[in-house]
């Protein structure tokens, strides 16, 4: 009885010392998320695009502007890039621009602005990029006459694929 | 012979209770023991506590052409308290986080002790302090997170990991 009492007794001790002797531990729960992230920003605005050259026979000659660039951050899948204008351009003139894709997407080319968007870059895919090329053509035929000093606000925006 | 089956029966029954009286005084001594054992050995166990859990980390922005910027959570804090020799904190998540994002953990070490500095987790316990001294009581230590991701992460659901710091022999 008295080893059956000592041998219980052992057990419960070492029992309980194991269990205060164990090594201690503590937990935290960390709620994560990323949303959706779509950004673009331009260098800033292009020169003065002033048609003021022709040769004789031949149209008022374009003038281009590629000063700017733009930087883009999506972590989304099948984006575009939109060019919109404020407003349309005066009659018989054309404001055009090329916008270079950036690594993940596929150009649309030269591009002429309307005051409805169109898509300047498709396909673009989860890209962090800067230092992207814009450049601008603005031209008027001899009959948009003298336009003019007037500005358009062009508007870029990463938008969804159709 | 009735007689004697009544002073048989009384001795019996003071065997009885005699054993009775002897099996309370050990149960009475095992008791005090188990008492002093586990509360000296309460005394004597490591421990870490944490003040809760951090803020939802979310990733919400980023400048144009830059990666997504991280955000980080500094709200919650540890209480430790070391009594078995010189130990470290380990830290680990339960499962692995999603392809190109990263859970980083620092926390602030003890007096004496050294803290790895920013640490990103894992399924597999790592260092976050280490040196410990033994007899190290100390409360309300920062435990500042970072969450990070790369565009290729893509749109990730809210969703949670249990984090688990472990105090262990250094």
């Amino acid at each position: 009885m008295k080893k059956l009492v000592a041998l219980t007794s052992a057990m419960l001790l070492l029992g309980v010392c194991g269990t205060a002797f164990a090594a201690s531990s503590t937990t935290q729960t960390v709620t994560y998320q990323v949303s959706a992230i779509n950004e673009i920003s331009v260098s800033g605005n292009p020169g003065a695009l002033i048609v003021s050259a022709a040769t004789a026979g031949s149209q008022p000659t374009a003038v281009t502007d590629a000063t700017t660039t733009y930087a883009i951050t999506t972590n989304g899948s099948l984006k575009r890039i939109t060019g919109v204008l404020n407003t349309a351009m005066p009659a018989n003139t054309s404001l055009k621009v090329t916008v270079t894709a950036p690594s993940t997407g596929t150009g649309a080319g030269q591009v002429t602005l309307t005051a409805t968007a169109a898509n300047l870059v498709t396909a673009i895919g989860a890209v962090a990029q800067s230092g992207i090329a814009i450049s601008y053509e603005f031209s008027a035929t001899a009959a948009a006459g003298v336009v003019a000093s007037a500005q358009k606000t062009v508007t870029l925006t990463v938008a969804d694929a159709v | 012979m009735e007689i004697g089956k009544i002073r048989q029966g009384i001795t019996n029954q003071g065997r009885k209770n005699m054993l009775n009286k002897k099996m309370t005084k050990t149960s009475i001594g095992i008791a005090v023991l188990l008492v002093t054992v586990c509360g000296f050995g309460a005394a004597k166990a490591d421990d870490i506590t944490a003040s809760g859990n951090p803020g939802s980390l979310i990733i919400s922005s980023a400048t144009a052409g830059s990666a997504l910027a991280p955000v980080s959570d500094a709200t919650t804090t540890y209480n430790i308290n070391i009594t078995t020799g010189t130990t470290k904190i380990t830290g680990e998540i339960n499962t692995a986080m999603p392809a190109n994002t990263a859970l980083r953990v620092m926390l602030a070490a003890p007096t004496g002790a050294t803290s790895v500095g920013m640490v990103t987790l894992s399924a597999t316990a790592q260092n976050l302090v280490i040196g410990i001294a033994n007899l190290t009581s100390q409360n309300g230590l920062g435990i500042s997170y970072e969450f990070g991701a790369s565009v290729s992460a893509g749109v990730v659901s809210s969703a949670a990991k249990t984090v688990t710091f472990t105090i262990a022999a250094n």
